[in-house]
């Protein structure tokens, strides 16, 4: 009964809700590879579709470990991923966009690197072509999209990077620092296009590590770093509580 | 100091041209170029700092390279050192390089306790950025040229860079950064730049009272604030 009361649709309970998982990390140990101990320990959280979360705590406390064992690169420790990743990463299974922009770029220009993504989904040339042209129009792109992405500055990288990644509509989107070498308004329009995104369902839900305090704010939930654990919940009472333990 | 007529050019087929730019400053307070992702704030920079050379024109006040320093704006791309001790001791002459100086710049970017043996590519993104900033204490040159050394660092990271840099008072800074507010009470000279030009040049205090600057740095919507 309950199974059955969890699929109708526009069901606006909570657990309803919270059915509808796009990730999920279930007590898991987190380690980089080449170490030996864990980074991360007893680690739990899960996004469903529609989520904006963010990821918040010091230099070093974990944020890159944990996206990129999320996004399946560092196979776990103990503990499990849903959707699994037997493969590693796959960027059907979720979008990664790191914090060191060249080193992510695989194009020759600006174009090209938005539609090799829309390629690897098995998009048809007409498709590929719309999406590619919205997404270098949503970024702001085009006056650029000749130019080889490695000549450019890393805050362009960082929006050609973020067009590229948003381009195919992963299913859940990892975000770790993505805006660093981005202006304050340039920051905040590339954030509201992410979010509106996941609002009109083009992706998933979207995961962002960073160290701003007002971008954190505009997300619905919140996990804070810091001892090797996770916090996850709602925003404003994780927030509080790291607020008050000195932890961000 | 004295922009003259700079102008450059980067190799390759890129369309973006800087300049050329002629400004005038003052010397005794640091400087802030601000502006949008690719306006040429890193170009400017790395003129400063001796890395690449103008096609025309000249800096007056300041050998490139001689009395500046730059720190660039992925510094962990250029940690290549085994451990920590070898990335640091890449900037100063050998006999400088005691340990006692070595745990004091490591101490001066708030990486105190951290062993010099420690594996500089285990650091996570941020404690490097920390790390070049410690290389930049043991150089010798005189003056810094600091490309986004905020970016990356967590609060107790920015309050120490905002500390350690009003600390340095007799060298010559040249920041480029997207958030001004952490510099703002060093009054700076501030030079905004757009598409390789120089859009204004004046005391922090005032250049935010142009609209065009307004509108090209802040928020959508924030019109009437500083940031």
């Amino acid at each position: 009964m309950c199974a059955v009361k969890w699929n109708v649709p526009g069901n606006e309970s909570v657990d309803a809700e919270r059915n509808d998982i796009v990730l999920r990390l279930s007590d898991a140990d987190l380690v980089p590879p080449g170490r030996v101990r864990p980074v991360l320990t007893g680690v739990s959280l899960d996004l469903a579709r529609g989520d904006v979360a963010v990821l918040l705590g010091k230099n070093g406390s974990g944020k890159t470990t944990l996206l990129r064992s999320l996004a399946g690169l560092w196979p776990l420790r103990r503990g499990e991923l849903y959707p699994p990743a037997p493969r590693g990463f796959d960027s059907l299974r979720a979008g990664l966009v790191l914090d060191d922009p060249p080193a992510q770029l695989v194009a020759g220009t600006v174009t090209r690197e938005v539609e090799f993504g829309l390629e690897n989904i098995g998009l048809d040339m007409t498709s590929t072509r719309l999406r590619r042209d919205a997404m270098l129009g949503l970024l702001e792109l085009h006056a650029l999209k000749d130019s080889d992405p490695h000549q450019l500055s890393p805050g362009e990288q960082e929006r050609v990077l973020l067009a590229a990644t948003l381009a195919p509509g992963p299913p859940v989107l990892l975000l770790d620092d993505p805006f660093l070498y981005l202006s304050p308004k340039e920051q905040w329009r590339a954030w509201r296009h992410t979010v509106q995104c996941t609002e009109d369902g083009s992706i998933g839900a979207v995961l962002l590590a960073t160290h701003d305090i007002d971008l954190a704010f505009s997300c619905r939930r919140a996990g804070v770093l810091s001892g090797g654990r996770l916090t996850w919940g709602e925003t404003a009472e994780v927030m509080g509580d790291a607020l008050r333990g000195n932890l961000l | 100091m004295r922009f003259e007529a700079i102008s450059y050019r980067p190799p390759g087929p890129r369309r973006f041209e800087l300049g050329p730019i002629d400004i005038e400053g003052p010397d005794d307070r640091p400087w802030l170029l601000l502006g949008p992702a690719g306006s040429g704030k890193s170009t400017l920079l790395r003129l400063l700092g001796g890395v690449i050379r103008p096609r025309s024109g000249r800096i007056v006040g300041v050998t490139p390279g001689h009395d500046s320093a730059y720190l660039p704006q992925l510094p962990e791309r250029a940690l290549a050192g085994r451990n920590l001790a070898e990335d640091l001791c890449g900037n100063v002459r050998p006999e400088a390089a005691t340990r006692t100086r070595l745990r004091r710049a490591l101490q001066s970017v708030g990486l105190e306790g951290m062993p010099l043996s420690r594996r500089s590519r285990r650091l996570s993104t941020g404690e490097r950025r920390r790390l070049s900033l410690a290389l930049l204490h043991l150089s010798p040159a005189s003056g810094w040229a600091l490309d986004e050394p905020d970016a990356g660092l967590d609060a107790a990271g920015r309050i120490s860079l905002g500390v350690w840099l009003g600390e340095q008072r007799e060298r010559r800074l040249w920041i480029a950064s997207h958030r001004w507010t952490l510099y703002e009470r060093f009054e700076p000279w501030t030079v905004i730049l757009e598409s390789g030009k120089v859009v204004a040049a004046a005391p922090f205090e005032t250049v935010f009272q142009e609209p065009r600057v307004r509108e090209l740095l802040l928020p959508d919507g924030v019109s009437g604030a500083k940031g």
